[in-house]
């Protein structure tokens, strides 16, 4: 009885330090060097292990099947149940292909004649030594591992009105999904198409989370465990760069004109991206936008322009109503 | 000759982009999807924008009418300013049916961002059945609202 009685008399206390401790705002957690993704198209080869490490770790659902009718592609784009999306880009008979190519090149073998035997006996040829066969053919086939970028002025954290969307100690760009009230303002915002809200299941915004749960215990997120050939490499930001950089290097002085670096440096989105590609075409072969904008950028002439509509319109009135004297 | 439509003129006008189909077909694309994910607002968000609008509207050539206009230009203020208030009742309700979990709304008004659109409109929300909460006042106290209570309105 008497512990009863105590317990009652203790418990509105007890509720009132829990409700005020709530409100007490956490300490950040200590500054971790940023994580991010080099993804490295030119070595990808299309598996898809990355996809499906991604749903297994996730517990993401599978998208209904749908077929596209263009390429082994049938997801199409990155999704609130997609996280990780391999894309298959069919390039046939390039035409100017002299000119993209560095003179470096000519001293490699060309595989014309090769592919030209193929056609007519429809026997495959031995492949000489030293070709480098995907990088010089007039036909091939790329693939890239899209996700999504971690941009370091990432505009679905700018647009997102409740807070849901933040940044974690290892930099990267992160939804709680028990605070997002899907608004869907991330969605638009994105310049990448990457966030989307999930319609079938809990009406919120997801996107990667750069498997947060796993750099909580010092593991690397799922796809890039997964990937057999090193085409998704995870590591620090600043590290992968030079890697990236370095990459990009080897590859044209082999003679690889056309790679290029997305995201890399600081130009895009005004400070870089967190997770960048190293690409064998044009950004947009990839459905990559060359040079997004930031969303946010609109919101103080938007603003302003509709008060100056606003002001128009109360002149006219003042003018309208003056007649009336 | 390409057939210029006005609603083309106008786009062409406010995006400063001219549609060139050649050029455009040129371009390298990923099988011509989209890279943008398309809004999902729905019917809400469209009776919100003209609601919104038509309140916001009123709201100004009514304040006109009460501040500049003459005697006979009272009575446009007075129907300016209950439509205002009518035309904006439906909107909160509308934003937030809107929302994937409607529940949650009341998580967007604990953060204050310049940078989001949705959020700076949903702080408006509090200056407005503010603004409109006092000339009702004031109509109640005074028959005729006078200029110096709609000067405190603003």
């Amino acid at each position: 009885m008497k512990v009863e009685q105590k317990r009652l008399r203790a418990l509105p206390t007890d509720k009132l330090v829990d409700t005020l401790a709530s409100l007490r705002k956490e300490p950040p957690l200590p500054e971790q060097p940023a994580l991010g993704f080099f993804t490295d198209t030119s070595i990808c080869i299309g598996c898809k292990a990355c996809e499906v490490a991604c749903k297994q770790w996730n517990q993401l659902p599978a998208t209904d099947p749908e077929w596209s009718g263009t390429s082994y592609d049938n997801t199409r784009q990155l999704g609130a149940t997609t996280w990780r999306h391999v894309q298959f880009i069919e390039q046939v008979r390039r035409k100017p292909l002299q000119e993209k190519l560095s003179p470096h090149r000519l001293d490699l073998p060309l595989l014309e004649d090769q592919i030209a035997e193929a056609r007519n006996n429809g026997v495959i040829p031995e492949t000489p030594p030293e070709a480098a066969l995907p990088f010089f053919n007039s036909d091939r086939w790329l693939m890239h591992s899209d996700v999504c970028k971690h941009c370091a002025n990432a505009p679905c954290h700018e647009a997102c009105p409740t807070g849901a969307i933040i940044r974690t100690e290892f930099d990267t760009v992160y939804v709680q999904q028990d605070i997002c009230n899907g608004c869907g303002y991330c969605a638009v915002a994105c310049p990448f198409g990457v966030i989307a809200r999930d319609e079938k299941g809990d009406h919120t915004a997801h996107k990667c989370t750069l498997c947060y749960d796993r750099l909580k215990d010092g593991m690397q997120p799922a796809c890039a465990k997964a990937c057999p050939t090193h085409s998704i490499v995870f590591g620090e930001v600043e590290q992968l760069k030079l890697q990236a950089q370095e990459r990009l290097g080897f590859l044209q002085q082999h003679g690889v004109n056309e790679a290029r670096l997305y995201g890399a440096d600081d130009t895009i989105l005004e400070g870089g991206l967190h997770s960048f590609f190293l690409l064998l075409d044009e950004p947009e072969v990839y459905n990559l936008p060359r040079n997004p904008a930031r969303p946010a950028n609109n919101v103080v002439p938007a603003s302003l322009w509709t008060i100056v509509a606003a002001l128009i319109m109360g002149l006219l009135g003042i003018f309208f109503l003056k007649k009336n004297d | 000759m390409r057939a210029n439509t006005l609603a083309e003129q106008l786009a062409t006008l406010i995006t400063g982009y001219t549609p060139d189909l050649e050029r455009e077909q040129q371009e390298p694309t990923y099988y011509d999807y989209p890279v943008l994910k398309a809004p999902i607002w729905r019917w809400e968000i469209v009776w919100y924008f003209f609601l919104g609008g038509l309140a916001a509207g009123c709201y100004v050539i009514a304040s006109i009418a009460a501040l500049f206009g003459s005697q006979e230009d009272r009575v446009v203020a007075r129907t300016g300013y209950y439509l205002s208030l009518l035309a904006l009742l439906p909107c909160p309700p509308l934003l937030i049916k809107d929302l994937g979990r409607p529940e949650r709304f009341l998580n967007m008004l604990r953060v204050f961002k310049v940078k989001s659109p949705m959020s700076m409109r949903e702080h408006l929300w509090y200056l407005k059945p503010l603004a409109d909460t006092r000339f009702l006042v004031c109509r109640g106290l005074s028959p005729i609202p006078d200029t110096t209570c709609n000067l405190t309105m603003w």
